[in-house]
């Protein structure tokens, strides 16, 4: 389990402060989580949610490490989702020091159980939104107007 | 057997165009890829160059496919002597697509690589932060710091 399955990077021009600020804000997740909202506790052991537009629960989560402003690891359950059946994945976001001004942050995903294509594609679709949605919030103080579920 | 492709996939407040620009244009990847510019006439069948600061040959390759602004696919072939250039071409293609809300999808692959490939970690380092740097510059005009391509040219490219 130290190893991850997959990671997912992007470089953002800004402080780890800023980014785990934004992370782990109730209010300001809809901005960078496609309209999503999460919900967070304070420590290990507490929730992490993730409700959908509509207010349909989609991940039913658990904190199992937090360390401001660096590393926040989640178990990962997604009651109802077909793509989740049977899976207690866990994401882990880690926020360091790139160099003066830019940070890297990364998504890495590990799983108990082989990765299948319909997840590998639909998570390198979600993090990719999230990913360059947080980088643009961070950068540009405006939101990118990306949708749940978007397909080109 | 063959190790699998590398994919990176980036949301950009652009337009298709200038993303096409700003990789073909030939002076703008200077600002977020390691100091690469290119030459190429972005023809399909015309040759692609890529040129560190120094002026010497990064990589090199032919057009395959070329519909601007939506979709490129080019060669990529260490010129210099040595294991990289021993596996051979690989290939890199850019799928460009709107997405609404003055928004674009870019899909990079970077396919084609040998089994056990030493290529493909080093791109694997490399892309996030040149297409890092693509979106920041055409979003905020600014490319990210150079001292974070410098570092990584050292981690991504030992020769």
């Amino acid at each position: 389990m130290d190893k991850p399955d997959l990671v997912y990077i992007a470089f953002i021009a800004t402080d780890v402060e800023k980014l785990w600020r934004l992370l782990t804000s109730e209010a300001d997740s809809p901005f960078w989580f496609f309209g999503c909202r999460i919900e967070i506790g304070g420590a290990a052991g507490g929730p992490y949610r993730v409700l959908g537009p509509d207010g349909a629960l989609a991940v039913d989560g658990e904190i199992l490490a937090i360390e401001p402003p660096h590393r926040l690891r989640i178990l990962w359950r997604m009651p109802g989702n077909p793509l989740g059946e049977g899976r207690q994945n866990e994401i882990q976001y880690r926020i360091e020091p790139a160099t003066e001004g830019v940070v890297k942050l990364s998504v890495s995903e590990f799983h108990h159980l082989p990765v299948p294509d319909a997840w590998q594609e639909a998570g390198r679709e979600g993090w990719s939104k999230i990913l360059s949605a947080l980088k643009t919030l961070c950068e540009t103080g405006r939101p990118l107007p990306l949708a749940m579920g978007e397909q080109p | 057997m063959s190790d699998s492709d590398y994919v990176y996939v980036v949301y950009i407040r652009a337009s298709a165009q200038s993303v096409w620009d700003a990789l073909t244009d030939g002076r703008s990847t200077a600002a977020f890829w390691y100091g690469r510019t290119n030459e190429s006439g972005w023809r399909k069948g015309d040759t692609v160059i890529f040129r560190r600061p120094d002026g010497g040959i990064d990589f090199s390759g032919e057009v395959f496919e070329a519909d601007p602004p939506h979709r490129l696919s080019h060669g990529f072939l260490h010129p210099a002597p040595g294991p990289m250039h021993d596996e051979g071409d690989t290939r890199v293609t850019y799928d460009i697509v709107e997405v609404g809300g003055g928004a674009v999808r870019l899909t990079m692959t970077h396919s084609g690589f040998v089994e056990g490939s030493i290529i493909r970690p080093g791109v694997a380092r490399g892309w996030p932060v040149i297409l890092s740097g693509l979106k920041s510059l055409l979003e905020t005009g600014e490319p990210l710091p150079d001292r974070l391509d410098l570092d990584h040219v050292v981690e991504c490219d030992p020769a």
